[in-house]
């Protein structure tokens, strides 16, 4: 109060006319402006606390020890994916001429005599005939015993065989 | 609020706990003196509400680092003021304008500006007020509407006060001058 005073004496001495206009303070602000200004501010301060950690981390690593190591690893990383990529591709290409190889190559079929595959198919199946007479003609069943024989045979082979 | 409760508000501050309460405290406290100080040096409401935004969050950052060699009044008013002439400046640069163009650029939108509430005798006194060079304008405005102390402008100016009293004499007479000119 007493400043306030020794300012209105000293612009009256000073300026006597410039006294006579009333001091008032002309600049206005927005409806509640300063209720507002405070959580604007906090709001300001968190975002930039979020910045200003991550401006930390970008200074971390502009130190040459920081960036080298940052490097290195982005490179090996880089080589990994690279390198791990490429055994990909290597591997799915030999498998895919692998089975073409396969599916194309007819030496395998051609190789194959049918005669001989039928004779053998055939001789086979003698054999079991002539096992199967065996049975019959050294057996000492009866022909229900017999029938039961191969009813039971048949029917197990079949099963065997689905 | 006595300076007795920017020590308590510092004390809080420094208490991790308590820090958040603690600025809050200082905000409210401070918030209007400092808008009202930056309006006075920029004009518009806008860019006085982005500066004492920026002036509050500077403080906060580095209120850690407030070692109590001056008053934190003066601290805070030093920080304002720098930031609005810092503002000011920029806009010099930014537009290539010499000293005289960004005042009377601040001159015309005074009467533009939708929360100016004085009345004509008011303007042009504002009008007058932006003629003087930056200085003798901070000056006057600190002292004849902020009413400090010689002694605090010279904390917060880095100016000696007899320079103060002299500046404030020669912007009292021009402003005079001015105003009853027109």
């Amino acid at each position: 109060m007493e400043n306030k005073d020794n300012i209105l004496i000293e612009i009256e001495e000073m300026a006597a006319n410039l006294s006579k206009i009333k001091k008032e303070n002309v600049f206005g602000t927005p409806n509640q402006y300063f209720e507002e200004l405070s959580s604007n501010i906090q709001k300001k301060i968190n975002v930039s606390s979020r910045e200003s950690r991550l401006i930390k981390i970008i200074h971390l690593f502009q130190q040459p020890q920081y960036s080298v190591a940052a490097t290195l690893i982005v490179i090996f990383l880089i080589s990994g994916i690279y390198l791990y990529k490429n055994k990909q591709e290597q591997y799915s290409q030999h498998k895919n001429i692998y089975w073409d190889e396969i599916l194309n190559d007819n030496t395998i079929v051609d190789k194959v005599d049918e005669t001989l595959l039928v004779e053998a198919y055939i001789n086979e199946s003698e054999t079991v005939m002539r096992v199967d007479e065996d049975v019959v003609n050294q057996s000492d069943m009866s022909e229900e015993e017999l029938s039961d024989f191969f009813d039971k045979k048949y029917v197990n082979d079949i099963f065997i065989e689905m | 609020m006595s300076n007795t409760d920017d020590l308590e508000i510092l004390k809080q501050f420094r208490d991790k706990n308590s820090r958040n309460y603690a600025f809050s405290l200082l905000v409210n406290k401070y918030k209007q003196q400092i808008y009202f100080h930056i309006r006075r040096i920029v004009i518009n409401h806008d860019d006085a509400d982005d500066i004492t935004q920026n002036t509050f969050i500077k403080i906060f950052e580095n209120l850690h680092k407030f070692r109590e060699d001056s008053k934190l009044y003066t601290w805070i008013y030093r920080i304002a003021t720098n930031e609005a002439l810092g503002h000011l400046k920029s806009k010099r640069n930014r537009f290539f304008l010499p000293f005289i163009d960004v005042e009377s650029q601040l001159s015309n939108s005074l009467k533009e500006t939708d929360f100016f509430t004085g009345d004509e005798i008011q303007l042009k006194l504002q009008q007058a007020i932006l003629k003087l060079p930056e200085k003798q304008r901070l000056v006057f405005n600190m002292r004849y509407y902020e009413e400090m102390k010689y002694d605090q402008m010279s904390e917060i100016l880095g100016t000696s006060v007899g320079a103060l009293k002299a500046s404030y004499h020669i912007a009292v007479k021009k402003i005079e001058e001015s105003v009853m000119q027109n």
